[in-house]
């Protein structure tokens, strides 16, 4: 635990938002995925994984920027993830559905199988490499009075919300964010007016997977590409999508996750490092423990005394 | 015209003969010369002092191996259980029994996983093991008592919570313990000034209290004081908080006691945290180094580290010949992989001494007993030009008692020596 002086809140909170942005992009994408097609996409941990795995590949056999890498393993990971949908979990929730069974727990073991096979499958086929290091990204720190940070978290940031952003946008003003927002809100009515749901569950997994490679490629390079490494951003990814709402814009589910990311930091001021991630464990738990009953019948309650006021 | 002479060509021979011959040639040319390791596998016995008498040759012994196949620490599994086999094979060219070697996964510090190889081991038969990790952070002991199954440690040692354990014996000091003060001794005469130390180590309940308990011991008399102690995750990549952390306390030097590859993730992440004050670690990896990159250069490490290009004694330099010959020319054995295969010999040595006394070599509490009687066995460190080096342990804590130990900084794409010493700091000499 930190000493708490202004110069280490600063430091910590500009951590915070380094972090926070980082579940900010995968809780964006998480949330995508899991709003419109009801997917409960486990396997999102693959597709991070995935990504971090084929930046490294492309890298260190093609030497290509940094920033290449960088799309190269998002788009892997966007494939992956319409794979994903359209030859596992769309023929699944069709013959669930065709039985008359709710596809929601079929589809959760599902992506669980595919995250345990996936995870394996990396960890088998990387066994021999001898490093998986992302090149190509000069990372150095960089000092602003009592502040450090580094040129990767600034890039980090910088990209993040320019995707929020830009998801943001295509969701608002575009035909096929239009589209999206209809399947979101009904998907048997969409159909009505001649949108194919089961393409744009594939569009969603493919934006969604997309984020979760940036996020995975990012995370690999300030550390290194491990067959691990997707499974703890994805209960940050869940916490930030639940507790934002899961119809909520890009916009507001990224500020949730910037707020979770300097909560989760700045809680190391007042808490040992090792129990900050039960910060963000307690967001959750007190999300689900009050929102949708305690917090709901705490604001009737209080238009009750109002009214009565009145 | 095959079938009118039988296939047979010119002066006689068949075609099948001379295709035979043609590959026993090729075969010959291709192997090494044979004199050449047959000689040195003789000087080998001969250092190690192998009685032909008591070697074992006829007899067939299981040996687990009890380490991480799966997991975060695959890599070093991968490559320990290359030197075992390698030694196996040398021991059965010199006269020594056929050690059968039984690989269990621990899975990385699973703990469930170690005492499922235990079992499985146990449920065998199989009297004797090669284990890691303090027997997989302890939880392979109780079975390795239960089962009876005599237990080298050569990447953990005892540890703490591994002592005077029965079967169980450390071959590897105990780290970062019998490091800290020749380290502190270290530190004294490179940084006479620096006061503050930051620490960051896995998390490991309360070994790791213990750790820090005992470090604040050694710190008596000195001024030396933690100005932060911070706790990772064992296996964590991600050590941006706790350097923040380190930061915040205005160290003067960092001990990162993290182990295996967690050094590299650790040392990566320092490079840019705007902390310029030395790291020490008591470990040193390639795969660290790999992580790392050019973030690996100058950090100090003190443990009892195997200098690959520089073997000490004969037995040393051969290891590390066999080694680039059997297992990697490209890659230097570490001290995971020398451990492995040292201990590999100190299973044979104790079989030996069981057969010398006319007991069962497959009996754990005769090569106990054996080791009780005489806790010396040759080893890969120390020793000199001529003669092989000793490994000894404490009979009480079965802990390694003499062991020379380093330290050194990686600076310019190799490893320099800085100091020696002994467990304890005795002998302790500064190189430069």
């Amino acid at each position: 635990m930190g000493s708490f002086t202004f110069d280490n809140f600063l430091q910590d909170a500009v951590n915070g938002l380094v972090n926070g942005s980082a579940y900010a992009l995968i809780g964006v994408g998480f949330g995508l995925i899991l709003s419109v097609s009801g997917r409960f996409h486990i396997a999102y941990a693959v597709t991070y994984t995935l990504a971090a795995y084929v930046a490294v590949w492309i890298g260190n056999q093609l030497g290509t920027p940094f920033w290449i890498s960088l799309l190269g393993g998002a788009i892997a990971a966007a494939i992956l993830g319409a794979l994903m949908e359209r030859l596992v979990y769309l023929p699944l929730s069709l013959r669930a559905l065709g039985a008359g069974s709710d596809p929601l727990l079929i589809m959760f073991v599902a992506s669980l199988g595919l995250t345990v096979i996936g995870r394996n499958a990396i960890a088998l086929a990387t066994l021999s490499s001898s490093s998986n290091n992302i090149t190509g990204f000069n990372n150095q720190g960089i000092n602003v009075g009592p502040i450090t940070i580094t040129t990767l978290n600034i890039a980090l940031v910088l990209t993040a919300w320019g995707l929020i952003l830009a998801l943001a946008a295509i969701l608002n003003y575009t035909a096929l964010g239009r589209m999206v927002r209809a399947v979101r809100a009904n998907w048997e009515m969409s159909l009505c007016v001649g949108i194919d749901p089961t393409l744009i569950f594939v569009a969603v997994f493919v934006i969604g997977s997309f984020l979760s490679g940036v996020a995975g490629v990012f995370q690999a390079t300030l550390t290194s590409a491990t067959p691990d490494m997707g499974l703890p951003p994805l209960f940050y990814a869940l916490v930030v999508a639940f507790v934002a709402g899961l119809n909520s814009s890009p916009i507001r589910v990224g500020l949730l996750g910037v707020a979770l990311g300097l909560v989760e930091s700045i809680s190391t001021l007042f808490l040992p490092t090792q129990y900050s991630p039960l910060v963000v464990f307690a967001i959750l738990f007190f999300y689900v423990a009050l929102r949708p009953v305690k917090i709901a019948d705490i604001r009737r309650s209080l238009t009750r005394r109002r009214a009565q006021a009145a | 015209m095959n079938s009118r002479n039988g296939g047979r060509v010119g002066n006689g021979f068949t075609r099948k003969e001379i295709l035979a011959g043609m590959g026993s040639a090729v075969a010959v040319a291709a192997m090494p010369p044979l004199s050449a390791r047959a000689s040195a596998l003789s000087d080998l016995a001969k250092l190690l002092g192998v009685d032909p008498k008591y070697a074992g040759k006829g007899l067939s012994i299981d040996v687990g191996c009890s380490y991480p196949v799966t997991g975060p620490a695959a890599i070093f599994g991968s490559h320990v259980t290359d030197t075992p086999r390698m030694a196996f094979s040398q021991i059965a060219e010199m006269g020594g029994p056929k050690f059968n070697i039984i690989l269990k996964d621990n899975k990385s510090g699973d703990p469930q996983a170690g005492v499922q190889s235990v079992r499985e081991l146990g449920f065998n038969k199989v009297p004797m093991m090669l284990t890691s990790e303090v027997g997989d952070l302890g939880a392979e002991l109780t079975g390795i008592k239960q089962y009876k199954i005599f237990s080298l440690d050569g990447s953990g040692g005892t540890s703490v919570f591994g002592q005077s354990r029965k079967y169980f014996w450390g071959t590897i000091a105990i780290t970062p313990n019998d490091a800290i003060p020749g380290v502190i001794k270290f530190m004294k005469a490179k940084w006479p000034d620096a006061k503050r130390i930051g620490y960051c180590g896995w998390d490991l309940g309360g070994l790791t209290d213990m750790v820090l308990d005992q470090t604040e011991q050694y710190f008596k008399g000195t001024n030396y004081v933690y100005a932060a102690a911070e706790r990772s995750k064992m296996g964590a990549t991600d050590y941006t908080a706790n350097i923040q952390k380190i930061k915040q306390g205005n160290p003067d030097i960092v001990w990162a006691i993290v182990y295996a590859e967690d050094v590299g993730y650790f040392m990566k992440q320092y490079a840019t945290s705007g902390i310029n004050k030395p790291v020490i670690t008591f470990t040193h990896t390639l795969a660290a180094q790999q992580i790392a990159g050019s973030a690996y250069e100058g950090l100090y490490f003190s443990f009892d580290y195997f200098d690959a290009t520089r073997p000490e004694n004969p037995w040393a330099k051969f290891f590390v010949e066999e080694y680039a010959k059997n297992v990697n020319a490209n890659v230097p054995p570490d001290y995971y992989t020398a451990n492995s295969y040292e201990d590999s010999f100190t299973l044979w040595q104790m079989v030996m001494r069981v057969l010398k006394s006319g007991g069962n070599p497959k009996s754990a509490d005769a090569l106990q007993a054996a080791l009780e009687k005489n806790p010396v066995a040759p080893s890969l460190y120390g020793g000199d030009a001529n003669t092989v080096g000793t490994i000894a342990w404490d009979t009480d804590t079965h802990s390694v008692k003499h062991r020379p130990m380093m330290v050194a900084q990686y600076s310019g794409g190799k490893v320099n020596q800085l100091a020696h010493f002994d467990i304890g700091a005795t002998n302790f000499k500064m190189l430069s």
